[in-house]
């Protein structure tokens, strides 16, 4: 009895200690909790965007074109007499909606093709990886920007078409994870009492290979975000009068000279969301395995 | 004739847990020509013992607090930086423990080692060139005219290692520190390494401190014996002295530690307990909670090194 | 060495097939019948036969694909339905704007981010490092398009040193290449460092200081021409990024180059444009994938010498 409680016990504490201290470099890493401080004061903007914002998002008031910022109106208004600052407001919830789904797409084929790539090695891991390869040295941009000129403009097209050019960096994270982790123990023991290769899959190495991708989604939401509005900005994605920041942005282009701050405002709204994510994924690769996410 | 000495030498580290006190005052010497050991446990400071002597701890996060390493009647921690260069590798060198890491892997062997003959220019060589065929051949390396111009990976590990012995003693300095030099090789190359070393030392004349936790390596090497635990010294006496006859508690657990022969598995001493943190150090005797004999006094008072004659010293109460 | 490249070389064939194979299959993922895609709608019946005797639409899909490449290879490329004018030459005549853009924007963010990420390894962990990192994450984040608004702003509407647009000389080239290159200085700056970072903890570092080389040597001769090998790689993976980046960059500033082109011929459907930017942007990718390859091969012996 005695002896399996010493067994078990400094195993239990050294992982206590790690998750502790991970906790710690984490709260220690300022841009990080900067970073992470923004990303939920957005995602209440977002929530609360009715509340923020003093006017519809596309509430039109002729009487009161591209007048500067005020008061009245934080960040202006623009060709129509709608109220910039409403607008991003709004335009936060395209965002982060959009950034998300792209990633969630992104996560779902990766890790789907990396888990196939690295379980079943062989030919399947040689045609996974060369696909992955292919697309991964690719510009997502130009080759969504080949896909949108089949399938059509529009926000739901975009995301489709970036989701499905730039999973590549999950595959092969997935891929790595899940060839280092074949080789562990446990996972022999599993493939040694007959378990099904799907059952192998579910139980053992995906709860192992969540932490990178986590990491990995939120250093590729940035990207997501800046690719999704630079098709908006083109005219490809969202369509007026939706308030997307891109969108608002390209609005706001031929008044450059007048009316500066339709295009300004949205593009800071762009640029912190950025920072803030990136921050939060440098902080959380510094945390967790740095090794891993790099390439 | 004293070459090196180390006196009352303290050294901190900024942690992630806090301030950690890695050496907390060690004193040592080395004769000209000896061959020091320093044992001890991963963790200990045997290695941070090693660079320190050539101040190559970073700083930040480590930094040497107090105390005074004496080569050569000069002390090194008085050294600018530029004289610290020209001491590195001119009069003292150090190799490493991984020879497949510590060689620059886009040079080939023979410019790593003509840089340190460039760098320090040592007597008795006639062309780089030479000096460079004449250290790969000194360290048994067959053919060294045309494997001076191979890469690292180009060698086996024992091969790396021993170009890198060949490298750092290329300007035959009086000192050599070898930290671990033996333990990623094969055991059918150690022994091999081990008498390349041995050999360049008679003829040299120079002094080696031997760092390893490997007491089988410790008693066929070296001269002498330092038993470091905790950052602190526990005994340092002439080898054979400390193997037929260890005083500190811990010395015995590590001697008790090698399983023998001719002895019972279950007699295998095991000393209990883990290796204490260095940031909130066990007051007193570092060594006390795991020590059988602990007295009162090894609990509030850290013990001062006794010297039992014959250079025998040891830092233990039991002797105070 | 040769025997490396070939096999790269080798390697990348069916990374150029498959690319070409998008391509090729954009028409066909695109609704309506790829003749009326290609011609436009107002094509002759004449003219509408021709393109399907020459496409083989009778036969089956990969037999087309085939045809296509075929004629591609033969330096085909198609004519724009927009402009009448042959594919190749619309395509010549913007390659070197484009080049001429990507190339300034690249060396400049060269030649600023690789000192900034050197000078903040150096200083790792002092306020310079901090400073240094925090402006190169601003670049890294910043969308270029909105960056390239803003220069536009600043410098052409309110200071009215430079130009807001077009390219009729040397003034014309600053702007554009510095919001293409600018926001690159932040990934270019944050790799330098990190891999100057990961080299000086190389034990081979340590062992350089223990030879009593001087820290100014180490860095240079032993810690850079290590880094260099990784960030030369990603240099070279990045170039064809840039090239992306010139689509938003070149419509901005009404810069005629491939960038401009591949944006008018999405807005305007001419199918043929596309394919062939398409095809052309994947075999400099390939190109410059393989260029870094080489040069990694050459900076690093153990690749080079077996």
């Amino acid at each position: 009895m005695e002896k399996t409680q010493e067994q078990s016990s400094p195993q239990t504490f050294t992982s206590r200690l790690n998750s502790n201290r991970s906790f710690r470099k984490f709260i220690r890493h300022k841009p990080a909790l900067v970073g992470l401080a923004i990303i939920i004061l957005l995602i209440l903007i977002a929530i609360f965007a009715p509340v923020i914002a003093p006017f519809e998002y596309d509430a039109q008031d002729f009487s009161s074109i591209r007048l500067p910022p005020s008061a009245d109106h934080l960040f202006g208004t623009d060709k129509y007499g709608r109220d910039v600052f409403s607008r991003v407001v709004y335009g936060s919830r395209i965002a982060l909606m959009v950034a998300s789904l792209v990633v969630v797409i992104e996560l779902v084929l990766g890790v789907t093709l990396g888990m196939m790539a690295g379980y079943f090695g062989g030919k399947v891991d040689t045609l996974i990886s060369g696909f992955t390869d292919m697309v991964w040295a690719f510009p997502p941009l130009i080759l969504a920007l080949g896909l949108i000129s089949a399938i059509g403009a529009g926000l739901v097209n975009v995301v489709i078409a970036i989701a499905i050019t730039s999973w590549a960096p999950f595959s092969r994270v997935t891929r790595a994870k899940v060839l280092s982790m074949k080789e562990r123990e446990f996972v022999e023991a599993g493939i040694a009492i007959g378990e099904t290769n799907s059952s192998i899959l579910a139980r053992y190495i995906l709860p192992n290979i969540i932490a990178p991708n986590l990491v990995l989604a939120t250093l590729t939401i940035p990207a997501a975000i800046l690719t999704t509005s630079a098709l908006s900005f083109l005219g490809f994605g969202a369509q007026p009068p939706s308030p997307d920041w891109g969108a608002i942005l390209n609005e706001g282009r031929e008044f450059l000279r007048d009316a500066w701050w339709i295009s300004t405002f949205p593009g800071i709204a762009i640029l912190l969301t950025t920072l803030a994510f990136n921050f939060l994924g440098d902080g959380l690769r510094d945390v967790f395995d740095p090794k891993q996410t790099v390439q | 004739m004293t070459l090196l000495e180390i006196k009352n030498l303290h050294l901190q580290f900024q942690s992630d847990e806090g301030l950690a006190l890695v050496l907390d005052g060690i004193n040592f010497d080395i004769k000209k020509g000896e061959t020091l050991g320093l044992v001890g446990e991963s963790g200990c400071g045997k290695s941070v013992t090693g660079l320190s002597v050539l101040r190559l701890i970073p700083t930040p996060p480590g930094e040497i607090t107090e105390g005074e390493i004496i080569f050569e009647g000069e002390n090194l921690l008085e050294k600018s930086a530029k004289e610290m260069q020209n001491i590195r590798g001119g009069r003292i060198a150090m190799i490493f423990q991984d020879p497949m890491v510590s060689l620059n892997p886009v040079y080939t062997i023979g410019d790593q080692i003509a840089e340190a003959i460039d760098l320090h220019q040592p007597k008795g060589i006639t062309s780089t060139w030479d000096g460079v065929v004449e250290a790969l051949d000194s360290v048994q390396i067959a053919d060294p005219e045309s494997r001076a111009h191979n890469y690292p990976h180009q060698f086996s590990g024992g091969m790396r290692q021993r170009g890198m012995i060949a490298m750092m003693l290329s300007c035959r300095p009086s000192l050599l520190i070898a930290d671990e030099p033996t333990t990623a090789l094969d055991v059918t190359v150690q022994a091999q390494v081990l008498q390349v070393i041995a050999d360049l030392q008679k003829e040299l004349g120079m002094a080696v401190i031997l760092i390893t936790h490997n007491l089988g390596v410790v008693a066929e090497s070296c001269d002498r014996v330092a038993v470091m635990y905790a950052g602190t010294i526990a005994e340092i006496a002439d080898v054979e002295k400390l193997f037929e006859n260890p005083k500190h508690p811990y010395t015995r657990g590590l001697l008790g530690a090698i399983p023998r022969a001719d002895r019972d598995m279950n007699d295998l001493a095991i000393i209990e307990g883990s290796v204490p943190n260095h940031v909130n150090p066990p007051k007193g005797c570092r060594f006390h909670p795991r020590c059988k004999e602990a007295m009162d006094i090894c609990r509030i008072e850290k013990p001062t090194d006794v010297d039992l004659g014959e250079d025998h010293i040891v830092a233990c109460h039991l002797y105070g | 060495m040769l025997r490396y490249i070939t096999k790269r070389l080798i390697f990348s064939i069916p990374i150029v097939l498959g690319v070409t194979l998008i391509a090729f299959l954009i028409l066909y993922l695109t609704p309506g019948d790829p003749v009326t895609n290609l011609l436009g709608s107002r094509a002759t019946p004449e003219a509408r036969a021709e393109l399907s005797e020459k496409l083989g639409l009778d036969q089956p899909v990969l037999v087309q694909y085939g045809r296509w490449l075929g004629n591609v290879l033969h330096g085909d490329l198609g004519t724009s339905i927009l402009t009448k004018q042959p594919v190749s030459e619309a395509i010549g005549s913007r390659l070197s704007y484009t080049l001429k853009l990507t190339l300034t924007a690249f060396l400049s963010s060269v030649l600023i981010g690789i000192p900034v990420g050197i000078f903040a390894a150096a200083k790792q962990n002092t306020a310079a490092d901090h400073i240094s990192m925090g402006i190169a994450m601003f670049f890294y984040s910043m969308p270029d398009f909105w960056f390239g608004l803003m220069l536009i702003l600043v410098f052409s509407l309110t200071l009215q040193w430079l130009p807001v647009s077009g390219a009729y000389g040397p003034k014309y080239l600053i702007l554009p290449a510095l919001a293409l290159g600018l926001p690159k200085i932040g990934s270019i700056a944050r790799l330098m460092r990190a891999e100057t970072l990961e080299v000086m903890r190389e034990e081979y570092s340590l062992t350089a200081r223990a030879k009593g080389i001087s820290e100014w040597l180490i860095m240079f001769k032993h810690v850079l021409r290590n880094a260099a090998i990784p960030v030369m790689v990603m240099l070279f993976l990045a170039l064809p990024w840039l090239i992306s980046g010139a689509v938003v960059i070149e419509t901005i500033f009404a810069w005629p180059g491939m960038g401009q082109l591949m944006y008018q011929a999405i807005l305007r459907k001419d199918f043929p444009v596309i394919q062939a930017l398409l095809l052309i942007i994947a075999i400099l990718t390939v190109l410059f994938n393989l260029l870094g390859d080489v040069v990694a091969g050459l900076l690093d012996p153990r690749i080079r010498v077996k």
